[in-house]
């Protein structure tokens, strides 16, 4: 008997692209729930980097582009693996016809599209909840679906300024700075997925489904909560890697360009410190003892610690100050993550195939752990269009002629519609 | 409770929170925001020491029973209580729970529709299951703090404590999907949630990246900056694809020789791109963000100005939108003596969020939550716990 996978009787209709809302709907793929994401038949979700090879998105397997670049973008097979995925124009009457069909038979359909792009396709909650009365709408737009900037468009590197966080991030005294990953797009994606979850939740005890929001801006201001908590949200400046209540605290540069994090966060870890490594009690001050006059002298103590560590080798420091108890970590970058001894022993990862990505390839798997029903990461993102005879056929009963016939009016279909060739041109990408 | 407010989606979802830290202390607090009855459980001698903004920022929305679960009678009390709840969410260490007698196996045997989320920095098995850890070390693990790597510079980690909030948002998912697991076959079950786990699913795009293609995805790139500066702060821009371009050129008069090559297109442009930045910083220095974002965006060229949180709690479009939530701060000594907070990251489409009632402390109430309780019983250890 097998235990069944907590989002299993959930059905997702996913207009969503990029990253935001696509990491959304495969949290909840990952959980069991039935995604099928829909693409437009001639604009493919812009991370798969547009039909022919993109230069914009250097986003390709190691060997190349190859025949089908669409099919083999690391940033389109990582959010949208576990997914059915379908093309329809959404800009013929037949396209919304069939759209309507397979919204009958969901619970939830995802967007992400600037506030009037549905309604204007006579597509809006409304017209929706015509046809599926219960049915959950996520919205996920840049600003929001009200106020006077909703219109306007953004992506994660816009937004991320717009939520203070880049007035945050940075040196003291300098500039500020954009995170090296559109991470407001991850942040609202993890909203997103609460949102939905939320609105199923409350439509298991009433019976009732809804629209909800996530403003892309609002999803990554809570983030900093902590900030405006403070009472003085002016003083608020960039503090670099300090602490505002304990030092020292950062990352302290050592040999061979590795670097080394360390937080003390009281008088025990600085006692330790001290213990573990008797070149530092023997230059250390005595005002240093405690967490007060730390703080005030947070400059003093890095430059201090990082003479110590400049010549120092971070994974053997790493070790050293791990097994004193003091917090301590040598900075990994991401192809070093996916060798973690912790994750591995938790089973984090997925090795997957993907059918046009030679080889396996290793992935985050799923942070969101259920002891009794566990979800699992389904198939490999699907390629373009690649369900959608399957899909038209088992939910609205389309026979293999009538798909057919609307695959050769580009209402649907795989790949680039006839009149667009897929050969390599320069293009932008998202 | 108030049963004149709007139905809020967790009405009736009774939850146990037992934060030693950020972690389990958010994850209620996101609970407490759709409504559940969010009951804080501390040892008085545990209870952390917040400023009153923190305290409602945290804990706004939820009641407080200040009980020392540790020794047996507190213990005893505290299980009589997660008998009834639907949601325990704790961050302590495992030891802890189980010295007092608290083990998930226990709990859920006194209570099979119990959802049990545990919220840590690396989960509660593996080998660093009791590495000691705060979120600076936790975003060297995961891969994050070396995106941040700016040429030279420290790798830098997010602002604020964000492994610990993600941390706390991931446990809201588990939660709730545990809920709704439990809508279908009416039991509970524990829900394991590890920073290090919600920071690297974050990644899920960098790590899948890092394999295609043999190196790490995601460092810094020259010539890719998207901040420039303005007249009066900074402002996010990709001036070089063709459509930000031209509108540059057109409401702006940037000086673009059409028939010179080295601006002729995107690529062409990026390949100069020091040329670029010296057309592209008079255009922008003579103008504000407002101006600049306001006219670009109307021409649909994604921009975006970089506001400080003060700026945030004044900008026109969240004020419209009701995106903060204002509270009185008791005994303010600086600032208007109100906090202004960032509402829920979700709501429901056109509702704004309601500020929540300060956290209220429940030694009379806590009878009513101990249905079955003896009514002497549970009143008398409560007050002895308290005068300790």
């Amino acid at each position: 008997m097998t235990t069944r996978l907590p989002l299993e009787h959930v059905r997702i209709v996913d207009l969503t692209q990029a990253w935001a809302g696509a990491y959304a709907t495969q949290l909840l793929a990952d959980l069991g729930a039935e995604v099928i994401k829909i693409e437009a038949r001639r604009r493919p979700d812009p991370w798969r980097g547009g039909f022919g090879a993109s230069r914009g998105l250097p986003a390709y397997p190691a060997d190349g582009p190859g025949e089908r670049p669409y099919n083999r973008s690391y940033l389109a097979n990582s959010v949208n693996r576990g997914k059915l995925g379908i093309t329809l124009d959404l800009a013929d009457a037949r396209g919304r016809e069939l759209f309507l069909g397979l919204v009958r038979e969901a619970d939830v359909v995802a967007e992400n599209f600037t506030p009037r792009v549905l309604g204007n396709l006579g597509l809006g909650y409304e017209r929706l909840r015509e046809v599926r009365p219960e049915l959950i709408l996520l919205s996920m737009p840049a600003y929001g679906l009200s106020g006077p900037y909703s219109a306007y468009p953004g992506i994660g590197g816009t937004v991320e300024p717009m939520s203070g966080n880049c007035w945050l991030l940075g040196e003291p005294g300098g500039p500020p700075q954009t995170t090296g990953v559109m991470y407001p797009d991850a942040v609202a994606g993890v909203n997103g997925a609460a949102a939905v979850l939320t609105a199923l939740y409350r439509r298991g005890q009433t019976g009732r489904g809804s629209h909800v929001e996530v403003s892309q801006q609002e999803a990554m201001m809570a983030m900093l909560g902590e900030f405006f908590a403070r009472g003085e949200s002016h003083a608020c400046v960039p503090a670099g890697n300090r602490h505002h209540r304990i030092a020292p605290h950062g990352i302290y540069r050592c040999a061979e360009n590795e670097w080394l994090a360390l937080a003390v966060r009281d008088d025990a870890d600085w006692r330790a410190l001290l213990a573990a490594c008797p070149e530092l009690a023997e230059s250390a001050e005595p005002r240093w003892s405690t967490g007060a006059d730390r703080i005030e002298q947070a400059e003093a103590l890095d430059r201090w610690l990082e003479a110590w560590t400049v010549n120092r080798d971070a994974a053997e420091m790493e070790a050293l100050l791990t097994a004193a108890g003091v917090p301590v970590a040598r900075v990994r970058r991401v192809d070093e993550v996916a060798r973690c001894p912790q994750l591995a022993a938790r089973s984090f990862f997925v090795d997957e195939c993907h059918p046009e990505v030679p080889g396996r390839h290793r992935t985050a798997g799923i942070a969101v752990r259920l002891h009794e029903t566990p979800g699992r990461v389904g198939r490999p993102a699907p390629r373009h269009g690649e369900h959608s005879r399957a899909v038209l056929a088992r939910y609205l009963g389309i026979s293999d002629s009538e798909y057919e016939a609307l695959a050769a009016a580009e209402i649907t279909g795989e790949g680039p519609p006839a009149d667009q060739a897929a050969m390599p041109r320069e293009e932008d990408g998202a | 409770m108030n049963t004149i407010a709007p139905p809020r989606p967790l009405d009736g979802v009774l939850v146990v929170e037992l934060a030693r830290g950020l972690r389990a202390a958010y994850c209620g607090k996101l609970l407490a925001e759709q409504g559940a009855t969010v009951v804080k459980v501390e040892p008085l001698a545990e209870r952390a020491e917040l400023a009153d903004g923190e305290r409602i920022w945290l804990d706004a929305g939820k009641q407080s029973v200040v009980l020392d679960w540790r020794k047996e009678s507190g213990s005893g009390l505290l299980r009589r209580l997660i008998a009834r709840a639907d949601v325990l969410v704790e961050d302590q260490e495992p030891d802890a729970l189980v010295a007092a007698g608290l083990t998930s196996e226990r709990l859920r045997a006194e209570n099979s529709r119990l959802v049990h989320t545990t919220v840590t920095d690396f989960g509660s098995s593996g080998p660093w299951a009791r590495r000691p850890a705060t979120d600076l070390i936790v975003s060297a693990l995961a891969g994050m703090a070396a995106l941040n790597n700016f040429a030279g510079a420290a790798p830098l980690r997010e602002p604020g404590d964000q492994t610990s909030v993600l941390a706390a948002l991931f446990g809201y998912l588990g939660t709730l999907t545990a809920l709704i697991n439990r809508q279908v076959t009416g039991a509970g079950q524990r829900v394991d949630i590890a920073a290090l786990e919600a920071v690297a699913s974050v990644l899920t795009p960098q790590f899948l990246g890092a394999s295609y293609q043999g190196v790490p995805v995601g460092q810094r790139e020259p010539g890719k900056e998207m901040l420039w500066p303005c007249k009066d702060g900074w402002l996010s821009l990709m001036p070089n694809p063709d459509r930000a371009w031209q509108t540059l050129i057109d409401l702006f008069g940037l000086e673009a020789d059409p028939a010179d090559p080295r601006f002729a297109s995107e690529p062409a442009r990026r390949r100069h791109a020091p040329l670029v930045r010296e057309r592209i910083l008079p255009v922008l220095a003579e103008r504000t963000r407002a101006e600049l974002f306001e006219q670009l965006s109307t021409m649909r060229v994604v921009c975006g100005m970089v506001l400080r949180p003060d700026e945030l709690v004044a900008d026109p479009h969240l004020a419209a939108r009701g995106s903060f939530l204002r509270y009185p701060l008791p005994g303010a000594a600086h600032g208007t003596g109100a906090l202004s907070l960032p509402g829920p990251g979700f709501r429901l489409a056109g509702e704004p969020p309601a500020p929540l009632s300060p956290l209220t402390a429940i030694e009379h109430d806590i009878d009513a939550l101990l249905i079955g309780a003896g009514r002497h019983d549970a009143q008398c250890v409560y007050r002895q716990e308290v005068l300790r």
